[in-house]
């Protein structure tokens, strides 16, 4: 297994632009491509990464989100209703009811031509992607792998989202949806000129767990079994974890006052994503090198009420 | 040294508009069968295309929606020789492109407006909904990427197992056909209008079809402690992106290529060792132009005598299914030693490099020890699965 390292990140929020050479690509998005997209090409950018001529065949896309393609969905699904005869559709509508949309665009306007896959796993969909890209560059199946998680939310899933929190009784009052993409660059450590261990890296990855719990005390406690097993692991000069954060809104007694205060504000599967993505943009401007006596260990968990957790460990290079 | 768990299939399942199991899915295939039929389920009169492979089915009392009962039968008949499934070390691992449309399109459509609860309509669903069939408490994962999505997961389920994560997981692909989709392909004038014929030179498009497909994935050691009948191994899964365009896929088929590489890599393979393919095979002019070249590229010298199956004329194209489908009938082919033939498939373009197996099942001189499983979809990801004989 090679060490890897999170190299760059970027957020997206609502109403984002894009570079002008993407103009066209980001008109035929829907608001989850736009978003997801938004934040990929940021955060490849940052990295200092130039967009290829070619194809880089070690270089992927990985995507992990609840809704994906839905506001798609939903105009494909509008247009199907009001239409007499099929030629009353949009083809390039239908074309973006796949959730792998994001792995698509950004594999063209990047040039990355290697993993391409697209996790739907509910609010732990994000981090999910985060570990299964970790793999993949672990492994050597790639070399770099864009990171992203999206939500795209249109009136349609706002209305929704206000249904559904009814269910979450009083935890959910006041709970925001909110439209988000995140995005980091996994690299591997070994390589060419210009490769992570030249560069000033934020974070490394250090270890990831999902598992599928829906009993919220069972799976409070297997998450704190896992961040055991990381404190007694150890990570080279790395202290024992500084920080949980809750990721996800609270709807239940999960971690029961562990974590740092969960958000008030519901980011789907793009939740820890989120997080991570915001907390190495903080960090970037001051950070110092990889080899600094100075790193934290930070834990960020992701919890779906219908049972799911996804939780990473990330060692952050920071005072 | 620390070694890498091995991979096994202990058990499948699938449902298809070939009949109820695996049994009906495997004797159909074999006998060059197709149940490509007038759709009925909604009405076409609007469409292009009037013909899918539907299984005879309705939603469930529960509202269980089509590719949720589909997937139970599946799973369920996969796991039928391992009634103690489920813990911490089981994982479910499922692939869909269009799990949850169904039940969103209609609470969109609702009158009053969107009256009621919001549907639990998101992709994600299904796999939650097998975990908690069969008490697994380990991974849960949905993967969704496009017509590529079965294959995924079976890569992904296989993954977990190489990694610790887990030591057995169900492991497949589940879709149901809707208006929703049917249009959005007529749109895009992708459906046959008679049937789908996969590398056929007259071949005018794909046909849509329901279907599930799972495999029980286990860990080689566990499963032989239990006495489980071992059908085949996972040994190699692989991804590449086209990077070239939404909907038409590469013309030469680089990203096909590369998930094939990747594949055979992982697997400790190269591509003289393949001994049968199990191709993607729609049927529209783009996709099997696309596969002819990767294929023959990968193949090299082989790819004329290497058989190759596509299952689309007789299933049709079961989106998130197709790839775990096809990865069952990998299997079946290793454990069988008999090659289906391609239903729809009667004459392939002259100068086709590859052997399309038509008209009758094919059992080679020499044993099918490696089978390689190829999956292409919109967005540019494929998906290749290595699987070799037990």
């Amino acid at each position: 297994m090679r060490p890897l390292f999170l190299v760059s990140a970027a957020l997206a929020a609502e109403g984002g632009s894009g570079a002008p050479e993407d103009a066209n690509r980001l008109r035929r998005m829907d608001r989850f491509g736009r978003t997801g997209f938004l934040a990929g090409t940021r955060a490849f950018s940052a990295s200092g990464a130039s967009r290829s001529r070619g194809t880089d065949p070690r270089g992927g896309v990985i995507v992990g989100t609840r809704h994906g393609c839905r506001p798609a969905i939903t105009e494909h699904a509008a247009r199907l209703a009001a239409a007499a005869r099929v030629e009353d559709l949009a083809p390039s509508v239908f074309a973006s009811t796949v959730h792998n949309s994001v792995n698509g665009e950004l594999a063209m306007a990047l040039g990355l031509g290697g993993v391409s896959e697209t996790i739907v796993s509910g609010r732990s969909a994000g981090l999910e992607a985060l570990i299964l890209g970790a793999r993949r560059v672990a492994t050597g199946d790639a070399d770099r792998v864009l990171v992203v998680a999206a939500e795209g939310v249109d009136d349609a899933m706002r209305e929704a989202w206000e249904k559904e929190k009814l269910a979450f009784g009083e935890r959910a009052a006041g709970v925001e949806l909110v439209e988000t993409g995140a995005a980091v660059l996994l690299e591997a450590k070994e390589g060419e000129e210009g490769s992570a261990s030249e560069k000033r890296i934020p974070a490394r990855y250090v270890s990831g767990t999902l598992f599928f719990e829906p009993d919220a005390r069972r799976a409070s406690a297997r998450f704190f079994e896992w961040m055991r097993q990381i404190a007694a692991q150890g990570s080279g000069e790395a202290e024992p974890p500084a920080e949980v954060l809750l990721c996800t809104p609270e709807y239940e007694d999960f971690l029961e006052g562990e974590e740092r205060d969960a958000p008030r504000i519901e980011r789907f599967g793009a939740a820890g994503m989120f997080e991570i993505a915001r907390d190495i943009a903080r960090i970037a401007p001051t950070m110092p090198s990889p080899h600094s006596p100075s790193k934290k260990i930070h834990l960020y968990v992701t919890r779906d009420v219908t049972g799911a957790v996804a939780a990473v460990a990330i060692e952050f290079f920071s005072s | 040294m620390e070694t890498v768990p091995r991979v096994v299939v202990t058990g499948m399942g699938a449902e298809t508009a070939l009949g109820h199991g695996l049994h009906a899915f495997w004797e159909g295939v074999l006998l060059g069968r197709s149940g490509i039929r007038p759709v009925t389920r909604f009405d076409t009169r609007r469409f292009h295309a009037h013909d899918a492979a539907l299984i005879d089915r309705e939603r469930g009392p529960d509202g269980a929606a089509l590719e949720t009962l589909f997937a139970r039968d599946a799973a369920d008949e996969a796991l039928a020789t391992c009634p103690d499934f489920g813990g911490g070390a089981a994982g479910v691992a499922v692939g869909t492109t269009l799990a949850g449309n169904d039940a969103l399109t209609e609470w969109l459509a609702s009158r009053p407006a969107r009256a009621g609860a919001p549907p639990r309509s998101e992709a994600g669903a299904l796999s939650r909904e097998l975990a908690e069939r069969y008490g697994a408490r380990g991974p849960v994962s949905t993967v969704s990427v496009a017509c590529a999505s079965g294959a995924a997961a079976v890569g992904l389920g296989a993954e977990w197992i190489r990694e610790g994560r887990a030591t057995r997981v169900l492991a497949g692909g589940a879709d149901a056909i809707s208006p929703f989709v049917f249009s959005g392909f007529d749109a895009l004038r992708a459906l046959s209008t008679s049937v789908a014929r996969p590398f056929d030179v007259a071949r005018d498009g794909l046909t849509l079809g329901d279907g599930a497909g799972f495999l029980l994935l286990e860990e080689e050691n566990r499963a032989r402690r239990r006495g489980a009948v071992i059908l085949a191994r996972v040994t190699g899964y692989g991804s590449g992106s086209d990077a070239h365009h939404m909907t038409r896929p590469d013309p030469e088929g680089r990203g096909l290529r590369r998930a094939v590489a990747s594949a055979l890599v992982q697997a400790g393979r190269v591509s003289s060792d393949v001994d049968f393919v199990s191709a993607h095979g729609t049927g529209t002019t783009f996709n099997d132009a696309m596969e002819e070249a990767a294929l023959a590229h990968v193949l090299g010298a082989k790819a004329r005598s290497v058989p190759v199956n596509g299952i689309k004329g007789a299933i049709g194209h079961t989106l998130g299914a197709a790839g775990a489908l096809e990865a069952v009938l990998s299997v079946l082919v290793l454990a069988s030693q008999r090659v289906p033939p391609t239903a729809g498939h009667t004459r392939s373009r002259p100068d086709s490099p590859l052997r399309i197996v038509s008209g009758a099942p094919f059992s080679p001189e020499n044993p099918i020890a490696v089978a390689l499983s190829t999956s292409s979809a919109f967005g540019g990801t494929n998906a290749a699965l290595v699987l070799e004989r037990a």
